[in-house]
């Protein structure tokens, strides 16, 4: 008997208004309308051979096809040994006690940045985003940013820099020099551009937009910036994707959750990083998934989001401060 | 303490490391290429009361502090031959090369063979490479099906072979690849490919030793990670697109699944590593459309987070608590 199944790698999430299948091997989202819904479950446990009997020939037919689709397009198999696939284990597990972290730099030297590089080292951060609040020449970049990487386990380093005379050229026998430096993204500039682009060398980009993040720090969600994988999908069943595992400190040398997030858990000159972020109430909003919160439990993309918004909770129920602009009935942005 | 013997930028013993940092494991690496820096290099003493060792350098460690060993990989660097460069001209300077590489390498045997009568080891110091075709006849002799195999040098028996089923051909060894150097270089890398009544045609009465085998109908190829009696199986459908038929190391975006080996064949594996004394190895098989399960090979140390990431088996933490829970 044949029956009809997806790869475990492709994942129908269902939404209120409407659903989508993410393909975590290929990094793809399709939609799917919710119509389609009940039939999918159905067939999923049933043989093909009961199809005809159940839906009567013409509607046979018409699932059939339906069916074949998602086997064309390598989302779905047929198989006559639906026992040997198992599904995926959802746990999500990662021996880091911080993943990533978003530091703000600026001239007021408010916190010793070799000093918050090598606590976030001890707590197995394997990526940061440094933004600069102002112009940092490239030896100084060189001498207070990427001097401190060197021998640490932070493999990924991303730059944010204002607009100011330093050339692509240059930033990019930086990247040579520190490979860890790996983006660079010049804010505040005349043009929203990608200025470099090399996908072979460690996915090194360096691009340019408009957008002065100095005054508008909030990020907007779009379609595009979702790109599914197991690792994202399985930490988002029981995390908050945006937020989980991250640490943030701003120019004054505040710990927080997110650069956006008005709370501040101490200074890092007079706190250790170890003692602040294994605090419970630091790491409370790791663990409030999409699926919890109103409005995003209902989305099809939530467990892919990467919105980084702040949550606060009434009467029992949580929110998200900043909304995106995903209206989900219409299923427009 | 966890000994963890590997080579340098070697990922999955980054990761493992990464686990027992977290774990709160106490752990030493040692790279193969350390085992011969002085500053590093272990001691072993024997004497009628006992048989020690302990490592030098700063993270010293003597053999009673070490719990359990990851046999991981082992680089090996020729022996530094500074101290006889002055040799390097006379004729038996090779001979004394050779002398002192395999100086290096029974001394690290030596301190394997106490290691290993001492602690747990997860791997094999012996065998970090096998012999594909001793394999083979290992796994048949416990009862796994495996592909018909011919190894020969005349076109007489290989068109008889060829008669039977269409068939493939690979290299006996892990070949890496053979570099051309003309104009510029280019690089032939070693995987497999199917003989066709062409080539036949074209191949000498007499050939060098060759590898060939059935070609077998493939459904999905099957990737068993195996850790201490248990196994983790991916299937990797290879089958998605014309390209990737014949080897699907040659190209990316095969669908790679859990999946589920009946129990006779679970058994079997197990049967099987434990005959060859490995108490870990990923294996491959082919799952044909018959439903046969087809044996090909087992690697003592190789990758396996393509298994792990894909089915999300969180291997890297496994091996770090199975080390662990003998520390
Ligand atoms: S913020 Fe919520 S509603 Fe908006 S896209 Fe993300 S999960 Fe969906």
């Amino acid at each position: 008997m044949e029956w009809f199944r997806f790869f475990a790698s492709c994942r129908i999430v269902a939404g209120k208004y409407s659903s989508a299948i993410y393909d975590l091997d290929r990094s793809v989202i399709y939609d799917l309308p919710n119509a389609f819904l009940e039939v999918i479950r159905e067939v999923e446990v049933m043989p093909l051979e009961q199809m005809p009997e159940k839906y009567g020939p013409a509607r046979y037919q018409q699932i059939k096809q339906f069916l074949d689709k998602f086997v064309e397009k390598e989302l779905a198999f047929y198989t006559t040994s639906p026992e040997c696939f198992p599904d995926i284990d959802l746990t999500w597990e990662k021996p880091w006690h911080i993943t990533n972290a978003v530091l703000e730099l600026d001239d007021t030297a408010s916190y010793s940045f070799d000093s918050v590089i090598k606590q976030l080292n001890e707590l197995g951060c394997q990526a940061i985003q440094v933004r600069l609040g102002c112009n940092f020449s490239t030896s100084q970049a060189t001498e207070q940013i990427l001097k401190a990487l060197a021998s640490t386990q932070i493999n990924f380093c991303e730059l944010m820099t204002p607009h100011n005379d330093i050339t692509a050229a240059e930033w990019i026998s930086l990247m040579d020099l520190q490979p860890r430096l790996r983006r660079v993204y010049v804010y505040a500039a005349p043009d929203d551009a990608v200025l470099y682009n090399d996908n072979e060398r460690y996915g090194r980009k360096i691009v340019s937009f408009k957008k002065d993040i100095r005054r508008e720090n909030k990020e907007k969600i779009r379609l595009e910036r979702f790109s599914p994988n197991i690792l994202s999908f399985t930490e988002a069943q029981s995390h908050n994707l945006g937020l989980n595992r991250k640490v943030a400190i701003d120019s004054q040398g505040y710990i927080r959750n997110y650069i956006s997030h008005p709370a501040t858990f101490g200074h890092v000159n007079e706190h250790l990083l170890a003692d602040v972020t294994t605090q419970p109430a630091f790491r409370e909003k790791w663990f409030l998934p999409n699926d919890w919160i109103e409005g995003c439990k209902d989305c099809q993309y939530r467990y892919t989001c990467v919105s980084n918004s702040d949550i606060r909770k009434e009467n029992d129920k949580y929110y998200k401060t900043e909304m995106c602009t995903f209206n989900q009935q219409d299923n427009t942005w | 303490m966890v000994l963890i013997i590997s080579k340098d930028l070697e990922p999955s013993t980054d990761k493992v490391i990464d686990w027992l940092r977290y774990l709160k494991v106490p752990f030493r690496r040692v790279n193969g290429t350390d085992m011969l820096n002085p500053g590093h290099a272990p001691t072993l003493q024997v004497s009628s009361k006992q048989a020690d060792m302990h490592f030098n350098g700063e993270a010293s460690a003597a053999l009673s502090d070490i719990t359990a060993v990851w046999y991981r990989r082992d680089g090996s660097k020729p022996p530094d031959t500074q101290a006889i460069a002055s040799l390097q001209e006379a004729g038996y300077y090779q001979d004394v090369v050779h002398h002192l590489s395999q100086e290096n390498a029974i001394a690290k045997k030596a301190l394997y063979a106490l290691l290993a009568s001492h602690t747990r080891i997860l791997g094999s110091f012996s065998k970090s490479s096998v012999n594909k075709i001793e394999v083979l006849i290992n796994a048949q002799q416990q009862g796994l099906d495996v592909p018909a195999t011919l190894i020969t040098r005349s076109k007489k028996e290989l068109q008889a072979f060829m008669d039977a089923h269409p068939i493939i051909t690979k290299a006996l060894w892990e070949s890496p690849g053979i570099t051309i150097q003309e104009e510029k270089a280019t690089n032939y890398t070693s995987y497999t490919e199917e003989v066709t009544p062409d080539m036949l045609q074209a191949i000498p009465e007499e050939f060098f030793y060759s590898l060939f085998q059935e070609k077998l109908d493939k459904e999905l190829d099957l990737r068993v990670f195996y850790l201490d009696g248990d196994c983790y199986t991916m299937a990797i459908f290879s089958q998605m697109n014309q390209q990737t038929k014949v080897d699907f190391r040659k190209y990316a975006n095969n669908r790679n699944v859990p999946y589920q080996l009946p129990a006779d064949i679970e058994q079997l594996i197990v049967k099987l590593m434990k005959a060859m004394q490995l108490n870990t190895g990923s294996l491959d098989f082919v799952k044909t459309r018959t439903g046969r399960y087809v044996f090909l090979e087992v690697n003592p140390v190789g990758q396996y987070d393509m298994t792990s990431v894909p089915c999300n088996y969180q291997l890297d933490k496994k091996i770090a608590q199975y080390l662990s829970q003998h520390a």
